[in-house]
């Protein structure tokens, strides 16, 4: 067979794949059990005599250049014609010695319907049942392919209803809890003898221990809101102090003379009736 | 000025050989029954009628008590007696601030007519054309009226028209005029 004769054979291979490529499935598939059915046909396609534009004069003719293809890497065992539908399918299982420690040994993949198809022996090694379910737990792949549909009922409800409150582990560090802060504990006096000398120096003062700071006022304000708690050389964080109003009221007496009226109104007294008349019609 | 009490004496003359009936001042006057006035206060010639018996019923005030210089308690008396001599209903006066209240109980006239004839009386014995009568207002067979000018006459009857008490009307009247009450 010449290259020219292969190359159209190609061509006429890729021509078929193409058309079959883009009729749909199952039409694909009855050609498919049609071309099995029928008998090997041996189709003798011929190259498409295109009409080509002749070149232009005083251009030399194109030169014949002759392309030696590889050899096909694959050789296909059946007599059958080339079909693109033909799949790879794994040889039959090989008697191989059982290992004791696996349970089932079944092989990778196979097709018992397939058997009588070309079939390309695939080489690997076995694996037992544990292993194949183990492999099967595993999540797929970002990049593998996976079922298309709606999401399950439960889902679409959970985006719908809002999700159920159930406890889920804190992403992050929680805040700290409000309330008490847990009391420090009691630092020793970094002086232990009063050392008045060193103390005036240093300005570091020693409260003998026993000592305790006297009770705050109840006219001292300061003292009572703790804010000068910070200050105190042993340390203790009291407890937030509870705000109580403070009621200021005037000091009013009953008695007291507010108002202070000085005469009398001028009342109306008309001495004539022609008076009051006026003053009547004047309203 | 004029005595303190009304002197009735020969306030109507009845001169039945001639048939006749005067009043003091020798006007001529007629006896007619109450439901005769009744039916001309229904009448268009209410207010002309009340006012022709007011009129004359002034001028005979003002020979009592004087043109101007009565008192108000001279004029009341001399205005009360006429009306009650002539059977119209007792008279008395109220001074709410400075507003006049005429007080009659006992009417026979309706509140429109007496109201007009009120006003003509004082018109007459004061010698004032702006005078007019706004009715108050009636409890029982008392009836009440504002002596005042027209145009507060009425203001004062529209306040009480709608729903406003005489006594609020008489103080609104004070507080728009800036009087002392």
């Amino acid at each position: 067979m010449s290259a020219k004769d292969r190359i159209g054979q190609l061509e006429t291979l890729l021509r078929r794949v193409t058309a079959r490529a883009a009729e749909p499935r199952a039409a694909r598939v009855v050609a498919v059990a049609a071309a099995v059915a029928a008998a090997p046909i041996e189709e003798e396609t011929e190259p498409l005599d295109l009409p080509t534009r002749p070149p232009p004069p005083g251009v030399p003719a194109p030169v014949d250049i002759e392309v030696e293809l590889p050899e096909p890497a694959i050789e296909l065992q059946s007599e059958a014609p080339a079909q693109s539908d033909e799949r790879i399918v794994a040889a039959k299982p090989l008697d191989l010695p059982v290992e004791e420690e696996a349970d089932v040994v079944v092989p990778l993949v196979r097709r018992e319907a397939d058997e009588e198809a070309p079939q390309i022996e695939v080489g690997g090694d076995f694996m037992s049942a544990s292993e194949i379910d183990e492999e099967a737990e595993e999540a797929a792949p970002l990049s593998s392919r996976r079922p298309m549909g709606p999401p399950p009922a439960e889902v679409l409800e959970q985006k719908a209803f809002g999700k159920e409150e159930t406890a889920e582990p804190a992403i992050h560090t929680p805040p700290p809890e409000s309330g008490k802060l847990p009391a420090a504990p009691e630092l020793s006096p970094i002086v232990e003898t009063a050392d008045y000398d060193n103390q005036d120096i240093t300005g570091v003062h020693h409260t003998p221990a026993g000592e305790r700071r006297p009770a705050a006022r109840a006219d001292d304000a300061l003292a009572q809101s703790g804010e000068h708690q910070s200050l105190s050389p042993s340390v203790h964080v009291a407890e937030p102090a509870k705000l109580a109003p403070e009621v200021t009221k005037p000091a009013v007496v009953a008695e007291s003379a507010v108002a202070d009226v000085i005469g009398t109104a001028n009342a109306f007294k008309p001495a004539t009736f022609a008076e009051l008349l006026d003053a009547t019609l004047k309203l | 000025m004029a005595d303190s009490s009304f002197d009735a004496a020969r306030a109507v003359r009845f001169d039945l050989p001639s048939g006749s009936v005067r009043a003091a001042g020798d006007a001529r006057v007629a006896l007619v029954p109450v439901e005769a006035l009744a039916a001309v206060g229904k009448s268009g010639a209410a207010e002309e009628v009340a006012g022709i018996i007011g009129g004359a019923i002034g001028k005979r005030v003002a020979s009592r008590a004087g043109a101007s210089g009565a008192t108000v308690e001279a004029f009341a008396t001399a205005l009360g007696g006429e009306l009650a001599v002539a059977g119209y209903g007792s008279l008395s006066l109220e001074r709410w601030g400075r507003a006049l209240v005429l007080v009659v109980d006992h009417t026979v006239l309706p509140d429109a007519m007496l109201g007009t004839l009120l006003a003509s009386a004082i018109a007459a014995t004061s010698a004032r054309g702006e005078v007019a009568c706004a009715a108050l207002g009636r409890e029982g067979e008392t009836a009440r009226f504002l002596v005042t000018s027209k145009s507060s006459a009425s203001r004062v009857r529209g306040w009480i028209d709608s729903g406003v008490k005489w006594g609020d009307a008489l103080a609104r009247l004070h507080s728009k005029n800036g009087g002392d009450a």
